[in-house]
C-alpha cells in the first residue's frame, strides 16, 4: 500500500465534491460544484473519464436514479464513495498535512 | 423545416458522442448530464446551447474515442509502434498549437469558415443529388409530361383523354395514374377551414405504393361514384383537426360541400404531389368531364414495370404518342408523353443553384487550403533551424514529415470541428433559399451524411495543405545547424508565390459568380410588376364548387366585397381569379370573328370584379375599363393587356374587335374588346408581361377558369397587414363556413418573388468576402515574409541612399505581379465557368464588363491594401541592426 502513488489532483477534488454534494452527486452537478467552490473550469471529458478510473478502481460505486425528463428520459448516474476511497482521501490528506507541517509560515509572509 | 430544428439538442451531436460510448449507466449519466445542462442554457438562447451541445459533445467524442485508443495501444516504453510515434507527434503538435496561439487560431478558423460553408452547402447537395424518396423503389416512379416541341412545351399538365389512352395502351408502364390538386373548405366540428387536397384515381396509391399509418387507401371499386364519398387525411391535418385521435377513422367531415367518411391516414413522411396536400379524395371522372383532348389539366405519375428501364419506357411511350397523334392530328400535333423520373422533378427548382453554392464553396476550400499553406511555408522557414536540428540528430525524412502532418492534421481536425458549429447557422440560410424548392417530402439538414462528408473533407483538406509545406520542408536533410538559411527558403519562397497566385485567381472566380447574381438581383429588383405596390391587402376566399351557381357566386362576392369596403381605412377593394404572380394559371385561346382561320390569340384569362384593374393600379391605355354596368344584362365585353394588343392586333386596333373562347359553338358569346390596359408581370417577377385578357365576373361562364376561387385586392389608408384582422372578420360574417385565407399584402407577394434569388446572392457574396480575405491575407504573408527575408538587402539599399520610396514600389510591384497574374488567370476562368450560370441570371450576360471591370477594382484595392503594410515596414529598416540580426 504505501508504495502506491497518491491519488491525482483531480481525482482528490472529485472524491471531495462527491462527499459535498451527498446523495445529489452527479457529473453534471460536480461540474458546476469544482466551478463554484474550487474556481476550477474542467474538462467534462476528463471529470468522466477519471470518474470511470476510479469506479475501476474501487473508490466510488454508481447507481441509476430514476429517469427524468429533463434528460431525455435518461436516469442521473449517482455516485458515492467507497470505504477505499474514503481511505485514499484520508492517506493522501495525512501526507500532505505532514508536509505542510513547518511550511505555512513562509507562505504568510509571501 | 428540417427535422432537426425542434427544441431537442442536435441529434447528430447525440448520435456521434452515443457512438463512442458503450450503452449502459455510465452513458446515460454523460448524455442526461449533457440534456439537462443543454435545456437550462435554450432558456437564454436555443442556437447557442445548440452550439454548446455540438462543440462539447463533438470535443468528448473525440477524447472518448482517443482515450480507448491508448488502452489498446500496445505499452512500448521505448516507443516504436506506429500508433505510439503517431500519438507523440499529435501531443507535440498540440503542445506547438497551444505556444502559438494567434497563428494556430488564423488557420483554424481559415479551414472552419471553409468547412463550415462546404457542410452546410453538402445539407442541401445530398438531397439535390441524391434524394432519398420515401416511395418504395422510389427508383421506378416517373412523371408523365406533355411535351411539343413546335409550341416550346417542355413540362406541361396533360389532357385527360392523352393519358387515357396512353394508360390503355402501355406495357412498360405498371400503373399510370392521374390526380389533381384542388383547394376546398373543411368544416369539421370546431369551424372550417382551408386545405388544399388532391383528387387520385384509385391507381394512385398502388402506384405510390406507401402504406397509410391508420386505416387503408383507396379501393379500385371506389370509383364507382355511388361508394367515392370517403377521404384519406395527412397526418398534418389529422393532428391538427382532430389532436391526433385513432378514432377518427368511420367519422365524417364536410370538404368542398360534400359529406366523406373518413377512412384513411397517410403518414407525415408522404407528401405526395406536394407537401401542402392535406387530404386525398377518390377520383371518378367521366369523358364528358375530362374535358377537349386539347385541355391540358391533370397530372399523370406512373411506375414503370419490373425490369424496364427508362428508355424503354420512352421508347414505347413516344411510339404511343405518335400513334395518337395520327389519330388525332387536329389536337396532338407535335404532342408527345415525355416521362422523367420522380426524383429528378423533386429537385427540379434547387439543383442549379445549389451545384453552384457547392461548386463555389469547393472552390473556397481549395482557397482556405493554399493559404493555410502559404502560412505554414512562411512559418516553416522561421522552423529551420528546429528541423535542421532534428533531422541532424537521426530523425528520418519520414519522422519529419510525420511530425509536419501531424501539425497540419491537428489544425484540420480544430478547424473542422468549429466549421461543424459554424455550419448549424449557415444551414438556415440555405433552407431560405430551397424554401419550397424541394418536393416529396425531401429536407435540409445536418445529418450523419453530412457530418461524413465534412470529416471527409477536413481530412482531405488536412492532408491537402499540409503535404506541401512537409515535403518542402522536410527536403533539406541534416546541414548547417544554425544562422545560415538553407536552400529550402528559395523553393519555399517560390511555392508560396504560386499557390498565392491559385488562391487569387479561385477567389476571382467566386468573386465573378457573386458580382453576377448580384447584379442580376438589382435588374430583377428594378422591374416594374405593372401595378402599385403602395399599402394594399390580398385574400382568396373560395366557395365550394358544387351546388352553386354564377348568380349566387356572384352575389357571395359581391356581399364580401362590400362588407371588406366597409371596414374603416380601406379605400378600394375587387377580386379576381387569379392575381399577379400567380404561375402558369388559366391559359385561353381566342379566335378573331375578323380573322378566322388564323392562329387564336393565346393568353391568360382574368375573370375580374368591376374595378379590379383601378384597385391594382393599372392603367387604362386606350379605350375604357370594365365598369359595374357590364353586368350579365349587358353585351359581353373584355379588355386585352397591352402585349396582347402587340402581339395579336399588331398595327391594327384591337378595339371593337369580337372575340370568342369556342368560335365553332352557336351559343357560346362573341366579345368585344372595349379597352387596352398596361401589362402587368403575370407569371412570375421577371418572367416578362404575359398576354392578358380580361372580361367581367359576370359574363364570364361560371367556373371555367377557375373563378369559384377569387384574390382580392384591398387598399388601404395606412399599414395594409393591420387590417388583416379585420378582413376575415369581416368575411366570416357573410358566410362562416367560408375562410379567408392566403391573406398577405401585396409587398410582400412581390417581395416573396426576390426571396430566393436574394438568398442565392447572399450566399454567394459571404463565400466570396471570405475568399477575398484569405487571398488578401495570402498576398499579406508572402510579401510580409519576403520583406522580412530581405530585410539586410533593403537595409544595405537604404544605407547606400536608395529613396524609401523606390523601396515601396519594388514591394508594391511584387504584390502587383502577384495580383496581377492570379487577377488574368482568375478572369479566365470565370469566364469559362459563365455557363453555368446562365438561367440563374437575369438581364446581365454572364460576361458582363460592368461585373468584371469590378472585380478588378475590389481585387486592385484589397491587394493594395494587403501590401501596404510590408511596404510601410520595409522603409523602416534600419542596415546596422538589419545586418546584426543575421
Amino acid at each position: 500500500m504505501s508504495n502506491d502513488p497518491f491519488i491525482g489532483e483531480l481525482e482528490q477534488m472529485l472524491l471531495l465534491a462527491i462527499l459535498r454534494r451527498g446523495d445529489q452527486a452527479y457529473g453534471a452537478a460536480l461540474v458546476r460544484e469544482l466551478k463554484a467552490t474550487a474556481g476550477r473550469r474542467v474538462a467534462r471529458g476528463s471529470v468522466y473519464v477519471t470518474l470511470d478510473r476510479m469506479e475501476a478502481k474501487g473508490w466510488l460505486e454508481s447507481r441509476a436514479s430514476d429517469p427524468r425528463p429533463e434528460r431525455g428520459g435518461r436516469p442521473r448516474r449517482l455516485l458515492r464513495v467507497t470505504p477505499e476511497g474514503i481511505a485514499e482521501l484520508r492517506r493522501s490528506r495525512e501526507a500532505l498535512l505532514s508536509l505542510w507541517d513547518g511550511v505555512e509560515a513562509v507562505l504568510e509572509e509571501g | 423545416m428540417g427535422r432537426n430544428h425542434g427544441p431537442g439538442p442536435p441529434r447528430w451531436a447525440a448520435s456521434l458522442l452515443r457512438s463512442v460510448l458503450s450503452p449502459g449507466l455510465p452513458s446515460d449519466g454523460i448524455l442526461g448530464d449533457l440534456h439537462e445542462e443543454f435545456l437550462e442554457r435554450a432558456e437564454r438562447s436555443l442556437t447557442l446551447a445548440r452550439v454548446w451541445y455540438a462543440t462539447v459533445a463533438t470535443a468528448m467524442a473525440i477524447r472518448f474515442a482517443v482515450g480507448r485508443r491508448q488502452r489498446h495501444a500496445p505499452d512500448h516504453e521505448g516507443g516504436g509502434g506506429m500508433m505510439v510515434g503517431w500519438r507523440r507527434d499529435l501531443v507535440y503538435a498540440l503542445r506547438r498549437t497551444r505556444s502559438e496561439p494567434g497563428f494556430s487560431a488564423v488557420l483554424v478558423l481559415t479551414i472552419a469558415v471553409a468547412v463550415g460553408a462546404n457542410a452546410a452547402i453538402f445539407g442541401a447537395v445530398r438531397p439535390v443529388v441524391a434524394p432519398q424518396l420515401p416511395f418504395p423503389e422510389a427508383q421506378r416512379l416517373v412523371r408523365v409530361w406533355e411535351a411539343n416541341d413546335q409550341r416550346g412545351w417542355t413540362r406541361s399538365s396533360d389532357s385527360w383523354q392523352d393519358a387515357r389512352d396512353w394508360a390503355a395502351a402501355t406495357t412498360t408502364l405498371d400503373g399510370l395514374a392521374v390526380y389533381n390538386t384542388w383547394e376546398g373548405n373543411l368544416v369539421t366540428g370546431d369551424g372550417a377551414q382551408r386545405i388544399r387536397y388532391t383528387l387520385a384515381e384509385p391507381d394512385f396509391f398502388r402506384t405510390l405504393g406507401v402504406a397509410p399509418l391508420l386505416g387503408r387507401v383507396l379501393a379500385p371499386e371506389e370509383i364507382d361514384p355511388s361508394r367515392s364519398d370517403v377521404v384519406i387525411l395527412s397526418q398534418g391535418l389529422w393532428t391538427r383537426a382532430f389532436g391526433a385521435d385513432p378514432a377518427v377513422i368511420g367519422r365524417t367531415v364536410r370538404l368542398a360541400g360534400r359529406t366523406l367518411e373518413v377512412v384513411g391516414v397517410m403518414p407525415a413522411s408522404f407528401q405526395y404531389p406536394a407537401a401542402d396536400v392535406d387530404a386525398w379524395k377518390p377520383w371518378h371522372i367521366t369523358p364528358d368531364q375530362g374535358g377537349r383532348r386539347d385541355s391540358y389539366w391533370v397530372s399523370a405519375v406512373a411506375r414503370l414495370a419490373p425490369g424496364v428501364t427508362l428508355t424503354q419506357a420512352q421508347r414505347e411511350m413516344t411510339a404511343i404518342g405518335r400513334a395518337l397523334e395520327r389519330a388525332h392530328p387536329d389536337t396532338n400535333e407535335g404532342f408527345r408523353p415525355l416521362l422523367e423520373p420522380v426524383a429528378d422533378v423533386a429537385v427540379l427548382n434547387a439543383r442549379q443553384g445549389v451545384m453552384l453554392l457547392w461548386g463555389a464553396v469547393g472552390l473556397l476550400l481549395l482557397v482556405a487550403c493554399a493559404n493555410v499553406a502559404t502560412l505554414l511555408l512562411a512559418r516553416g522557414e522561421a522552423r529551420t533551424t528546429e528541423i535542421h536540428v532534428r533531422s541532424s540528430l537521426g530523425a528520418g525524412r519520414g519522422a519529419l514529415m510525420r511530425q509536419l502532418l501531424a501539425e497540419s492534421l491537428l489544425t484540420a481536425i480544430l478547424g473542422g470541428a468549429l466549421g461543424i458549429a459554424l455550419a448549424l447557422p449557415a444551414l438556415n440560410g440555405v433552407r431560405v433559399l430551397l424554401g419550397g424548392r424541394l418536393s416529396y417530402g425531401l429536407a435540409v439538414e445536418l445529418n450523419p451524411a453530412v457530418i461524413g462528408y465534412t470529416l471527409l473533407v477536413t481530412g482531405v483538406a488536412g492532408i491537402a495543405f499540409g503535404l506541401l509545406p512537409a515535403l518542402r520542408l522536410s527536403a533539406d536533410g541534416p546541414g548547417p545547424a544554425a544562422g545560415v538559411r538553407g536552400s529550402a527558403g528559395r523553393g519555399s519562397f517560390r511555392t508560396g508565390r504560386a499557390l498565392v497566385i491559385a488562391q487569387t485567381a479561385l477567389a476571382v472566380v467566386i468573386l465573378t459568380g457573386a458580382g453576377l447574381l448580384g447584379r442580376s438581383m438589382q435588374r430583377l429588383a428594378a422591374v416594374d410588376p405593372g401595378f402599385a405596390l403602395g399599402s394594399a391587402l390580398t385574400f382568396r376566399v373560395a366557395p365550394p364548387q358544387e351546388g352553386m351557381d354564377r348568380q349566387e357566386a356572384s352575389v357571395l362576392l359581391e356581399s364580401i366585397r362590400a362588407r371588406v369596403a366597409a371596414i374603416p381605412g380601406v379605400t378600394a377593394v375587387a377580386a379576381a381569379n387569379r392575381l399577379p404572380f400567380s404561375g402558369n394559371m388559366w391559359n385561353a385561346e381566342w379566335t378573331d370573328q375578323a380573322r378566322p382561320d388564323e392562329a387564336p390569340l393565346r393568353a391568360f384569362a382574368r375573370v375580374v370584379q368591376p374595378g379590379l384593374l383601378e384597385t391594382l393600379g393599372v392603367a387604362v391605355l386606350r379605350g375604357r375599363a370594365l365598369l359595374p354596368t357590364d353586368d350579365a344584362g349587358a353585351a359581353p365585353v373584355a379588355v386585352v393587356s397591352r402585349s396582347a394588343a402587340d402581339r395579336f392586333w399588331g398595327a391594327d386596333d384591337p378595339i371593337g374587335s369580337r372575340l370568342s373562347l369556342a368560335p365553332d359553338d352557336d351559343r357560346a358569346p362573341w366579345v368585344r374588346v372595349v379597352g387596352i390596359v398596361d401589362d402587368v408581370e403575370t407569371t412570375q417577377l421577371g418572367a416578362g408581361p404575359g398576354a392578358v385578357v380580361y372580361t367581367p365576373f359576370e359574363q364570364s361562364v361560371f367556373g371555367h377558369f377557375g373563378d369559384w376561387g377569387m384574390d382580392y385586392v384591398v387598399r388601404t389608408e395606412g399599414e395594409a397587414a393591420a387590417l388583416a384582422p379585420a378582413v376575415r372578420a369581416a368575411v366570416a360574417e357573410v358566410d362562416p363556413s367560408l375562410p379567408a385565407f392566403d391573406v398577405s399584402t401585396l409587398r410582400e407577394r412581390y417581395r416573396d418573388q426576390l426571396q430566393a434569388p436574394k438568398a442565392l446572392g447572399l450566399l454567394m457574396t459571404t463565400f466570396a468576402a471570405v475568399a477575398l480575405l484569405l487571398a488578401a491575407l495570402g498576398i499579406y504573408g508572402t510579401l510580409a515574409y519576403a520583406v522580412a527575408r530581405s530585410r539586410p538587402e533593403i537595409g544595405v539599399r537604404l544605407a547606400l541612399g536608395a529613396r524609401p520610396s523606390a523601396v515601396v514600389a519594388r514591394i508594391l510591384g511584387r504584390g502587383a505581379v502577384l495580383t496581377g497574374v492570379g487577377l488574368v488567370a482568375g478572369l479566365a476562368l470565370a469566364a469559362v465557368a459563365g455557363r453555368w450560370l446562365e438561367g440563374l441570371l437575369f438581364g446581365v450576360d454572364p460576361l458582363d464588363p460592368v461585373t468584371y471591370l469590378g472585380i478588378v477594382g475590389v481585387l486592385g484595392v484589397a491587394a493594395l491594401a494587403a501590401s501596404a503594410l510590408p511596404a510601410w515596414r520595409a522603409t523602416r529598416v534600419d542596415a546596422v541592426e538589419a545586418l546584426r540580426g543575421d
